[in-house]
């Protein structure tokens, strides 16, 4: 099955490179087929910022842009108006609570919303904001099950600066826990 | 005394240059100053852009390229990359180097590469048929310049310092014994050498500029220079018009590119061996 | 069997990758989106393998550095997009005449001048054929997957060795900044084409007197064959004979003719879809990958459509485009340009040939090339 990835937010966030490790993950760890590719304009920080993923599991992936993503993350509001709207019908779009406040732009659509403050938990977990992107990687695949955890966090560890494997563990984790308490929450 | 004929190819004579051209009288002092120095003929490079400088190395029996206009120097940048352990010598002019070739002449003296460039001012382009250069004397008659020339020169020994040039000198061909001393010192020099030559082009500048026979010319710059030494006394305004001729620029305090290069692949390896 | 390496990598990775594999030890360059990946990565790699890497004060000098050091004996590469690319057609002209083997890749973006410079074009498909003055030959090569970059990257340095000849890859902003899955063959198992070097001793050498291909041969530099390379028109031994008519039409037409000799090994393509195909595809760089996706649409409702990917631009594969062309009632040829390569195969079959193109910087999605068959 072919799943549509988009990752959002403004430059700075690190976005690129987790959509990038999302996908060297699916391809070096599980095996599947996966791309990455971004859109980015001349603005190396604060401009808006977007990386597509595409995981595939039975086919070959030819055309590489993203159409309707099956998943959008939203880590700005700017971000959000702009990218959310594509969601496909009965989608998910998970956003960053830290940037994201007003959710008008899917009102009326069919999607499930995930709303978790992905760059707070970043902060409460590691002191940093910084790591906010692998805290959505954690959401990301903990929802999705696009990767399994175990193989995110091992692809995570092969591009992190020595000495901050156990707070991207932590980062990541973080995400994880916040979906499964959502996840408590419905249930 | 070197026997200059060992370095020429015999069959490539006669060369293509006019009846009292300065470029023999130079490429005779550069082929002296090889000698002088020792360079075997086997491992030195003589690479060349475009114009009459050009075909300085059709006739000496080295490896010899002549490459596009005004790009010598980032050919020879290359080569002297991959074959450092090789003499490479540039063999310019004024148009090639100073005019389109300005930028790379620019850069190579900044990065210092251990290149002897010797630049032929003849203060015209003379192969194309006399058009105004970039050292063309203000004001002057070229054929681009029927009424006059309407732009001043600059003085591309300082433009060579300023970029960090290590070794940068001015001669004339009148000075001839001085030129090849200078070319001998800077091809001793390790890093960029730069050797400025006043020359003459009688065909296409001095016949314009009423400037008499190649002799007058010779004897026109014999006038006009003064040496480092005396040049150090007088004032800019007695310097108007003046060739100041001698050693410029003598550097030692900046390592010759390759070996910086080399600097930096140690740096490389060891950090690569602390990831290993 | 030989082990392969499962590698999740970036179009201009691969690129480094591939030029790496093949013996580039060489790269002149300077910065220019979208292709500096291309030359940071040299910058990372080459100083770690005995290379050298230089970034130029401007594309004309990245050229003439790539030409000299080859010149010196090494494999040299450069890499730049379409402004640049109008620079280096000096240099390209230089190691056509002089027969040096260079590798130039463009990474084409949205132009004229600054245009889009972020974005996805293959505008540049004439000027990699005629941005250079004079009746030159050119090899262009284009990748449309990541592991083609790779593959087409050591190829293209196989070429150059092979017929002493400037190779051009033409790649694109979507294949060169794609990251996707590429197996890495155990480089060992790599097939690797070096320069022909001379057999004859100094006094008989003459640097430009072809062997029966048409390709001559080289003498190491340093060394005692000490001999004269002009970017004239030259005679055998390599001095200028510029006013000399026979001499410039047996140079000029050997080079043309070392291209023709080796022309099954520089052309290359590949067919997906299906084999009774009623529309044909053709296609080439990113393109490829919509092209792929809109005849599997296609042919699961029932259409016969074959995609015919141009891996070699330049010579055009004009016999390859004609025989698949034959056996279809219609060609479509989808270009993110205002249709450069069309005209070319207009002149190769006499079926109907249709174009599809855009010049906004947005990619050809599949669903453009559906809709444009069904109407076919």
């Amino acid at each position: 099955m072919r799943n549509e990835v988009i990752l959002s937010g403004f430059g700075g966030q690190g976005l690129i490179l987790a959509g990038i490790l999302l996908a060297e993950a699916a391809v070096v760890q599980e095996g599947i087929n996966a791309t990455q590719d971004q859109v980015y304009g001349i603005a190396a920080r604060g401009g808006e910022c977007c990386s597509e993923v595409i995981v595939s599991d039975d086919e070959e992936i030819n055309y590489a842009k993203v159409n309707v993503p099956d998943i959008v993350l939203s880590m700005s509001q700017a971000a959000f108006n702009k990218y959310a709207p594509r969601v496909k019908d009965g989608g998910v779009v998970i956003v960053d609570t830290v940037f994201v406040e007003d959710l008008s732009a899917l009102e009326g659509r069919d999607c499930t919303i995930l709303r978790i403050p992905i760059t707070a938990i970043s902060k409460e977990k590691t002191g940093r904001t910084m790591l906010a992107n692998v805290t959505a990687l954690g959401a990301i695949c903990e929802y999705t099950k696009l990767v399994k955890n175990d193989n995110m966090v091992a692809e995570i560890l092969t591009r992190v600066p020595k000495g901050t494997e156990e707070i991207n563990r932590q980062a990541y984790w973080g995400g994880v826990e916040a979906i499964r308490a959502l996840a408590g929450k419905e249930a | 005394m070197t026997n200059v004929k060992d370095y020429i190819r015999q069959d490539k004579l006669p060369h293509i240059w006019c009846p009292g051209c300065g470029d023999g009288t130079i490429a005779g002092a550069m082929i002296r100053a090889i000698d002088a120095c020792g360079l075997t003929k086997d491992n030195t490079a003589l690479i060349t852009g475009i114009g009459c400088s050009a075909r300085f190395n059709n006739i000496m029996d080295f490896h010899t390229f002549q490459t596009a206009h005004g790009r010598a120097l980032s050919y020879a940048t290359g080569f002297k990359m991959m074959k450092p352990e090789m003499d490479v010598l540039v063999a310019t002019g004024d148009g090639d180097c100073a005019g389109i070739g300005g930028n790379h002449l620019i850069h190579t003296a900044r990065r210092n590469i251990d290149l002897t460039v010797v630049m032929i001012n003849n203060q015209i382009y003379g192969m194309t048929g006399g058009q105004y250069s970039p050292m063309t004397p203000y004001p002057s008659i070229a054929s681009t310049a029927q009424y006059s020339t309407f732009e001043y020169p600059f003085d591309v020994c300082e433009l060579v310092k300023a970029a960090g040039g290590t070794y940068v000198a001015r001669s004339t061909t009148y000075h001839i014994n001085l030129t090849q001393k200078l070319i001998e010192n800077a091809i001793r020099h390790k890093g960029f050498s730069f050797v400025e030559v006043i020359s003459q082009c009688p065909t296409n500048f001095g016949k314009r500029n009423k400037m008499g026979s190649p002799y007058d010319m010779l004897m026109k710059q014999k006038e006009m220079s003064v040496t480092v030494e005396q040049a150090k006394d007088m004032s800019p305004e007695e310097l108007e018009g003046k060739i100041v001729i001698g050693e410029l620029v003598n550097r030692t305090d900046r390592k010759p590119f390759d070996e910086v290069y080399q600097d930096m692949v140690r740096k490389a390896l060891a950090k690569k061996g602390e990831k290993l | 069997m030989s082990n392969t390496t499962v590698r999740f990598m970036q179009g201009n990775e691969a690129l480094v990758e591939g030029a790496l594999v093949a013996g580039a030890r060489f790269f002149a360059g300077y910065p220019i989106t979208p292709a500096s990946e291309i030359t940071e990565g040299m910058s990372a790699r080459l100083p770690l393998v005995g290379g050298v890497f230089l970034q130029m004060e401007d594309e004309i000098a990245s050229m003439g550095a790539a030409i000299g050091a080859s010149m010196a004996g090494a494999k040299c590469l450069t890499a730049t997009s379409g402004p640049g690319f109008s620079l280096k057609q000096e240099g390209i002209g230089i190691a056509s005449m002089m027969e040096i083997p260079v590798v130039i890749v463009d990474v084409m973006r949205g132009g004229p001048a600054s245009g889009m410079s972020t974005l996805p074009s293959q505008m540049d498909v004439m000027q990699a054929r005629w941005g250079c003055h004079g009746d030159h030959p050119i090899i262009v090569l284009s990748p449309a997957t990541v592991t083609e970059c790779y593959e087409l990257a050591i190829k293209a340095f196989n070429l150059a060795e092979l017929i002493r000849q400037p190779v051009i890859i033409l790649s694109d902003a979507i294949v060169g900044h794609l990251r996707e899955r590429i197996e890495l063959p155990d480089p060992s198992t790599v097939k690797i084409i070096n320069r022909k070097m001379t057999d004859k001793p100094p006094e008989e050498y003459a640097p430009f007197e072809a062997g029966e291909d048409d390709v001559p041969f080289f003498a190491e530099r340093g060394t005692a064959y000490r001999y004269h390379m002009c970017s004239n028109v030259h005679t055998e031994k390599g001095f200028p004979a510029d006013t000399n008519n026979a001499v410039a039409a047996k140079l000029i037409t050997r080079l043309h003719r070392k291209l023709d000799n080796y022309a099954d090994e520089i052309t290359c393509y590949k067919f997906f879809g299906a084999e009774d195909y009623d529309v044909l595809i053709t296609a080439y760089g990113c393109v490829t990958r919509a092209a792929r996706d809109a005849a599997k649409a296609l042919n699961a409702e029932g259409r016969k459509v074959g995609v015919l990917q141009l891996q070699s631009l330049w010579p055009f594969p004009k016999a390859v485009v004609a025989e698949y062309a034959a056996k279809a009632r219609k060609v479509l040829m989808p270009e993110i340009n205002l249709g450069q390569l069309i005209d070319q195969v207009r002149l190769a079959t006499d079926r109907p040939v249709e174009g599809l193109n855009r010049c906004d910087g947005a990619e050809i999605r599949p669903e453009q090339i559906i809709e444009k068959v069904r109407e076919m």
